[in-house]
């Protein structure tokens, strides 16, 4: 029997498109949240959700492997955001300080100060993030097997 | 002109008013830790948002509390040396550099490097990354990339910046210059020196003046000098352009006190160093006592000897070393080194 894997090509979709989307996300958010612990921890509330509870709002009636990494990214996206939050509150003040002291906007500050001293971690968490959402079977069970050649045919 | 009036509460318990001129040249602050420097450097950086007051820089508004004025930070050409080392870690030594004079020309951006480089000795650390050059190297490095961005009002806090740098910085920066300087030595190279405590503004002159007449036992205190006695006027004599002083333990013969009144309260200020140690031996020399030496310590350039009555005197070595094995001991406060707060 041939060998068939439509199932791995669709979970790597699924967790990459998920990661991509919760990176940018995640980033922005624990950029602009890090002097706020009140929203951050809001946004971290997503992680205490049981995976079935979370996959049951993405039951639409068609199917699309895009809904699966919707289901992904709300996984995804607060480890991402408390990664980069807490990595970017390690960045060194002073750097970031001596920058504006020389005339450099906040765009460029992030770009050439903020983000490349505090990659390392965000890089750790987009790697867990990844592996969370490729092993997420409850999501893949819930949402795609329902449509998918491997759940057979709906009664 | 350049002035700033700035004020900040910081609960719980502190807080800091200070109205600073920052003429030309070098202005030294002063103060012990927790008197406010770093904040107000940083304030006026535009790092911390003062409560209340006006920050004007080349007569240009960079903080108004009143009409809601904050230019933020990269507009008010501060540039900021701070305590810690903030070079950039990712980047080369000479990438620093390069990341300050943004705003130049290209051409003018590479000469203005390189001038940098040679100025202040980098030419060795500049392809390496910041981490692998030495403190004093890294000090330096930091100077250039603040001056490479040509700021109009230079602020550097306590970073171990010493004289012969200093001197570097002058040459190379005709801005203002704003020092928190770690000891007096430092504050004399300054043209103008100004003593915080607790977030105020104690003294301010010329070092020199401040650091021989200090007007408040406050100020005094905070410079270091350590003999400050509260004394009554005895006698007045202008004639003889003298007075006599009572600290309620000894007299003391002083200069004349013009405009004090017999009887008033007034506190004397002696140096360390001024104070003349000798051995007892029959005659009393004018404005001696004999005092019991209660303690000695050794300084770097003398002997600190700690006599009853809270007096210190600062002998050199060789002087301790002949007078040692005294018996008794004379203490004189010379009336020239008596200093009236």
């Amino acid at each position: 029997m041939p060998a068939d894997y439509s199932p791995l090509w669709l979970s790597l979709r699924v967790a990459g498109l998920s990661t991509v989307v919760s990176l940018i996300a995640g980033v922005w958010l624990g950029h602009r949240l890090r002097d706020n612990a009140g929203l951050s921890a809001a946004a971290a509330l997503p992680l205490a959700l049981p995976p079935t509870i979370v996959c049951s709002y993405f039951l639409f009636p068609r199917f699309d492997w895009r809904i699966a990494a919707a289901a992904g990214v709300v996984f995804a996206l607060p480890l991402l955001m408390r990664a980069s939050r807490s990595a970017f509150r390690h960045v060194n003040h002073d750097c970031e300080n001596a920058a504006r002291g020389m005339g450099a906007s906040e765009w460029r500050l992030f770009w050439w100060i903020t983000l490349p001293l505090a990659w390392r971690p965000i890089a750790a968490a987009t790697a867990l993030a990844f592996a969370r959402v490729l092993t997420e079977f409850a999501a893949t069970l819930l949402i795609v097997a329902r449509f998918s050649k491997l759940a057979g045919p709906r009664p | 002109m350049t002035h700033a009036r700035i004020g900040k509460k910081i609960p719980p318990g502190f807080s800091l008013d200070v109205d600073l001129a920052i003429p030309a040249g070098v202005t030294a602050l002063y103060g012990p830790p927790g008197a406010g420097k770093t904040l107000t450097l940083e304030m006026i950086a535009g790092f911390v948002t003062p409560d209340s007051g006006r920050i004007l820089l080349e007569d240009a508004i960079l903080f108004d509390a009143e009409s809601r004025v904050n230019i933020p930070p990269r507009r008010r050409r501060c540039g900021f040396l701070c305590q810690r080392d903030a070079l950039f870690p990712h980047m080369t030594v000479r990438q620093n550099l390069v990341f300050a004079a943004r705003r130049l020309p290209r051409l003018e951006r590479h000469r203005k490097v390189a001038e940098m480089v040679e100025r202040f000795g980098l030419s060795e650390a500049a392809a390496g990354r910041p981490r692998d050059a030495s403190r004093a190297l890294k000090l330096r490095a930091s100077v250039a990339r603040a001056l490479i961005a040509e700021p109009k009002l230079l602020l550097v806090d306590d970073c171990g910046v010493d004289e012969p740098l200093l001197r570097q910085i002058r040459e190379a920066c005709p801005a203002p210059i704003v020092l928190v300087a770690p000891s007096l030595d430092l504050c004399c190279a300054a043209g103008e020196l100004v003593i915080l405590d607790a977030g105020r503004v104690v003294e301010r002159g010329s070092p020199r003046e401040v650091l021989d007449r200090p007007d408040s036992v406050q100020a005094a205190r905070l410079l270091g000098i350590p003999n400050i006695l509260e004394c009554t006027i005895a006698a007045l004599d202008p004639g003889r352009n003298t007075s006599r002083l009572n600290t309620g333990a000894f007299e003391l013969a002083a200069p004349y006190l013009p405009g004090h009144f017999r009887g008033d309260r007034v506190w004397v200020s002696v140096r360390a160093e001024d104070l003349r140690v000798h051995r007892r031996d029959g005659v009393l020399p004018p404005n001696s006592f004999p005092a019991e030496l209660v303690r000695i310590q050794e300084r770097s350039q003398a002997v600190r000897l700690e006599f009853s009555g809270e007096l210190f005197a600062d002998v050199p070595r060789e002087e301790f070393e002949r007078q040692k094995d005294n018996q008794e001991w004379l203490v004189e406060i010379p009336p020239h080194a008596l200093r009236i707060i």
